[in-house]
């Protein structure tokens, strides 16, 4: 787990826009921009200055170098940021400069030289309330900003920024030697910034020494000496954003006496193609000389905030939930740490459930976070802590039962105890279509006699539920049938099973039906139309599989197209991570943005696509309707009662016994005596209740006598435990000890046992 | 409305009552006046209360 969370440290999520990490003083672009946008332009010449020292002065030396980087540049041009600032300086009128009501401290500080480095170090340092005194050999302030630039801006915006601050200057004070340097109230200096200018005097602080951390700064005695400024190299914005970090700096120094003076940085660690720009809107031009209020709101509209986005453009869970990864993380963590839910909570519970784990997230990731895998580990914990609502995998951890006990099997062909091949269909292609997977163990058996069977499941739902101890054991007993098979290649019919395998069960070699079946099998039927191939998720990085099934579909004459995004990035119809029961939206949410993809039919690899699909109103079809000519139209969804009957339809029909035995099961038997009419079918299905449970609800209703009777309506009601879900069921009794149920609900709050109420203790037959 | 419904055990042959009927999911607890069996204690919980209360609960106790 904890090699997932650290991947989250190189998230790009809050990582600095291209623009601030271009800007010397590193400007929080972002706030600035989302002040002009809203019309507030008081508001965002504050944040300049706050970033930049003196705006007047910075904005006339800027060259702007945040618009080579920005991204909008080939969408209408880059953001014009550098006239926004201009703008907010016209439009703002005369702020005044802040004041912070702190107290006066204690450390004494020299800056030498008055230049635009030294003044942008005496506005910070004066600010925090430090003692600063400003020795200048000439009888002026402003250093080569003299030549640069009009000096009524520079000067008015040196005198409005340190009007709030008290500062002293000592024109006409050259200064030889720093150990003489005495401050006004007599005592020596704590710390000397040195910002002589270019080719100025250092006092011998350049080349100490050669920690790149240190290199600019020295102790001499009990002072630090510090150099910046165009002196070590800077060009003059930098000097001045030099000049401003001083103010850190120095304060860090003489809070903690030590010596740490790293260069600025610059740049940032986002890459690019990491922010999707989908308009074209041009810069706005401005009707005068400077932007008006209007023109400047709708320049900075067009700022699209950047920020890596790319998991939320591939991931379905990102921009379902509009969480973004860091906060997934959070919120996982919280999740997963021990104590009881009274006292903590865990916020991504459902979340959790909720991913697909379709891998894209790695796939498209610039830093490849995996939060597929973190996920996986944090259902786990979950499971092991017994966190994890049971709802919302109780019923696949039932249906993966019946598809290996009572529906499963390993069936070889006559007189064989090992085989070189064994089918392994996967457990829901024989729960929707018994039909086709006979009709593909019959060709397997016709092209290689020694194929067997094997009806199984690969467990995926025990490890999608967080129970990894559960789905190990099955991993096991699969490769002990195996073992027991003469270690044959296995055929998979299923991706996702295939990927399992590959994972957890190396040393089995396995083939995938379409690969194999496209090597020697001939469609016999022809089908006309324009198909799109889906690729299911568990498909990634199976090239030929994908490979083979177009080439299979070709054969039997469908014209084939792409699917863009699918075919490319693999994503999920919707099925993967079996979260539909923990939120049935999200799931048609993802199958919706998959089927519109395109309005041509799909063709499916994966019958759990094929069967959302079908469900959600596509046309589609599984590969093998295609291959066996069986692409029957409107077909309709099975209830989880008609696909668990459908399994051992096929397996009754596998070894060969008969499909209804002359004498009814006592399960068959009880079955026939109750009514359940379709609408409540179907109604049971979409509450993940068997009709089984139904019947096992009934009879153990009227073995205990347990029900209550509605005189007016003329039914009983009752309910019992299915797993942990309550199964209340209504009904009415007919002639001959037959039953119509005519309602049925479940909850998943659990009634506290009568025992406890009024002091009446219960029976124990209340389970 | 379903409550006003007469509702009979059928192990007691006693008419239901509206009693407190404390409910657990998710390792908390609630409770709720219910229709239940006098003598047995055997309760009825119609659709509607699964509904309107306890499925907003679920989802409200599955979310923290």
């Amino acid at each position: 787990m904890k090699e997932y969370l650290k991947q989250f440290e190189q998230c790009m999520e809050k990582e600095v826009p291209y623009c601030t990490g271009e800007c010397p003083f590193h400007m929080d672009v972002k706030n600035f921009i989302e002040k002009v946008s809203r019309g507030s332009m008081k508001a965002a010449y504050r944040a300049y200055r706050d970033a930049v020292g003196y705006p007047a002065i910075v904005n006339q030396l800027c060259d702007a170098p945040c618009k080579n980087v920005c991204p909008r540049a080939e969408h209408g041009g880059s953001v014009e940021l550098h006239e926004l600032e201009r703008a907010c300086i016209d439009l703002s009128g005369n702020v005044p400069p802040t004041d912070y009501n702190l107290p006066d401290k204690k450390g004494q500080i020299a800056i030498i030289g008055a230049g635009p480095s030294g003044m942008s170090a005496l506005l910070r340092l004066a600010a925090k309330k430090y003692h600063v005194e400003v020795f200048e050999k000439s009888d002026r302030i402003g250093g080569h900003l003299w030549g640069e630039m009009d000096p009524d801006v520079f000067l008015k915006d040196f005198e409005l920024q340190l009007s709030v601050h008290e500062h002293v200057i000592h024109y006409d004070s050259e200064v030889t030697d720093l150990k003489s340097l005495v401050s006004n109230t007599g005592e020596p200096f704590d710390a000397v910034y040195v910002a002589t200018g270019a080719g100025g005097e250092d006092f011998g602080i350049l080349h100490e020494n050669e920690d790149p951390d240190t290199a600019y700064c020295c102790r001499s005695g009990e002072t630090a000496c510090f150099a910046g400024g165009e002196l070590i190299g800077y060009d003059p914005l930098m000097a001045m954003a030099g000049g401003l970090a001083m103010g850190v700096i120095i304060d860090n120094y003489l809070k903690t006496k030590k010596l740490y003076y790293p260069k600025i940085s610059t740049g940032t660690r986002m890459c690019s193609d990491v922010v999707y720009i989908d308009d074209e809107r041009s810069s706005v031009t401005a009707s005068g000389d400077i932007y008006s209020k209007p023109e400047a709101m709708e320049e900075a509209s067009r700022c699209v905030h950047c920020r890596c986005s790319v998991c939320s453009k591939h991931c379905d869970l990102v921009e379902y939930t509009n969480k973004w990864p860091l906060q997934i993380k959070d919120e996982v963590q919280a999740t997963i740490l021990e104590g009881h839910s009274m006292i903590k909570v865990t916020p991504a519970k459902r979340m959790m459930s909720l991913c697909n784990h379709c891998g894209v997230c790695k796939e498209v990731c610039p830093e490849n976070i995996d939060m597929d895998r973190l996920f996986i580990e944090g259902r786990q914990k979950m499971h092991q802590q017994g966190k994890m609502p049971w709802a919302f995998h109780e019923f696949w951890l039932r249906d993966m039962d019946q598809a290996i006990n009572e529906a499963g099997g390993l069936i070889m062909p006559e007189n064989m105890n090992e085989v070189s091949y064994l089918f392994f269909p996967g457990c829901q292609l024989g729960a929707s279509e018994p039909d086709l997977v006979l009709k593909t163990y019959e060709a397997l058996k016709q092209h290689q006699e020694n194929t067997g069977i094997l009806l199984s499941c690969c467990g995926i739902p025990a490890k999608w539920a967080g129970d990894a101890e559960k789905y190990r054991g099955i991993l096991e007993n699969i490769r002990t049938r195996w073992e027991e098979t003469g270690k044959p290649v296995m055929i998979m019919g299923c991706m996702t099973c295939l990927k399992e395998f590959r994972e957890n069960l190396p040393e089995i070699p396995v083939v995938t039906l379409f690969e194999y079946m496209a090597e020697w099998y001939e469609a016999k039927h022809e089908v006309n139309g324009e198909y799109c191939v889906f690729d299911p998720c568990a498909a990634r990085n199976e090239e030929s599989s994908a490979d083979a099934v177009r080439s299979l579909a070709e054969s039997a004459g469908v014209m084939l197209k792409s699917l863009q995004k699918n075919n490319r990035f693999f994503s999920c119809c919707g099925h993967g991570g079996n979260g539909e029961i923990a939120d049935g939206e999200y799931t048609r949410y993802v199958a919706g943005k998959r089927i519109n993809e395109d309005s041509a039919p799909y063709i499916t690899y994966c019958i759990n696509c094929r069967d959302l699909f079908i469900r959600e109103g596509k046309d589609a079809v599984h590969i093998l309707e295609l291959m066996f000519g069986d692409t029957e139209q409107n077909k309709k969804e099975l209830t989880v009662t008609e696909r668990q009957q459908n399994r051992i339809y096929l397996k009754k029909k596998i070894t060969g016994l008969p499909d209804r035995e002359d004498r009814m099961t006592d399960k068959e038997c009880n079955r026939s005596r109750v009514k359940i009419p379709q609408p409540l079918q179907a109604k049971l299905s979409a509450l993940r209740v068997l009709e089984d449970d139904v019947i096992h609800t009934l009879e153990f209703c009227m073995k205990h006598n347990r029900t209550v009777y509605d005189r007016e309506a003329d039914t009983y009601s009752g309910y019992s435990m299915i797993g942990h879900m309550t199964l209340w069921i209504e009904f009415r009794k007919l002639e001959d000890d037959c039953y119509e149920l005519v309602n049925a609900y479940t909850h998943r709050v659990k009634i506290e046992l009568e025992a406890v109420w009024n002091g009446i203790k219960q029976d124990i037959d209340l389970q | 409305m379903e409550s006003n419904r007469i509702l009979i055990c059928s192990k007691c042959n006693l008419e239901l009552e509206e009693r407190k009927v404390t409910f657990s999911y998710l390792e908390r607890q609630v409770s709720h006046p219910i229709m239940r069996c006098p003598g047995c204690g055997q309760v009825f919980i119609p659709e509607s209360l699964v509904k309107d209360k306890m499925m907003p609960l679920e989802k409200a106790l599955e979310e923290k």
